[in-house]
């Protein structure tokens, strides 16, 4: 099995699953919590990455070295940003239309595994880290 | 390796009980599920990217500054 379907499986057993004595709702937040502690860790990871590319590139800490760098980290930057609107967009639909919300969070983070990935970043868990 | 055995444990578990892990979330309420899912999102940092960059950029002054 591969750590994406991983990812699938436990992110539908926390929504659709059936025991134990949780509701649907207090299931469908499980998985947007887990999920959004996974993007935590991923954003994380951009942080201390960007840390060492910094420090690498810029030794002598010039601003405009630093702003250089920092411009090449804005697209890891937005990729974070869609995950966590992904995510708003789930919790709003936790009630009405939770397939869909979970839908949607998993086609943006489709979109963006592959930019994180360019910098050797997957997220935890499995999710599209292949 | 240590997160393959995890995801792998999860797996298992997942497959032979689905609901299992919501079953011990510990939420009284739904309102408390949905506000604990709410602050999980709202701890998401912010520009992380340009964060490490600011982090290096200000460990110490530079001399001559």
């Amino acid at each position: 099995m591969t750590g994406s379907r991983a990812g699938l499986l436990l992110a539908a057993a926390l929504t659709f699953g059936c025991g134990g004595t949780s509701t649907p709702i207090q299931r469908e937040a499980s998985a947007i919590e887990l999920s959004a502690r996974s993007v935590s860790v991923v954003a994380q990871a951009v942080e201390a990455a960007a840390y060492e590319d910094a420090r690498a590139t810029c030794p002598e800490r010039e601003d405009a070295c630093l702003d250089g760098v920092s411009a090449e980290w804005a697209t890891e930057d937005a990729a974070i940003r869609a995950l966590e609107l992904a995510l708003d967009a789930w919790l709003a639909a936790a009630e009405s239309d939770p397939q869909a919300g979970l839908a949607a969070f998993l086609r943006a983070y489709a979109d963006v595994a592959p930019i994180l990935a360019r910098r050797g970043i997957s997220i935890p868990l499995g999710f599209g880290g292949q | 390796m240590v997160a393959r055995v995890i995801v792998a444990a999860l797996e298992i578990i997942a497959a032979a009980s689905p609901g299992f892990l919501a079953a011990f979330s510990g939420y009284d309420d739904d309102e408390q599920a949905l506000a604990s899912a709410r602050k999980a999102i709202d701890a998401i940092p912010l520009a992380p990217g340009a964060a490490g960059v600011e982090r290096w950029r200000r460990s110490f002054p530079p001399a001559g500054r």
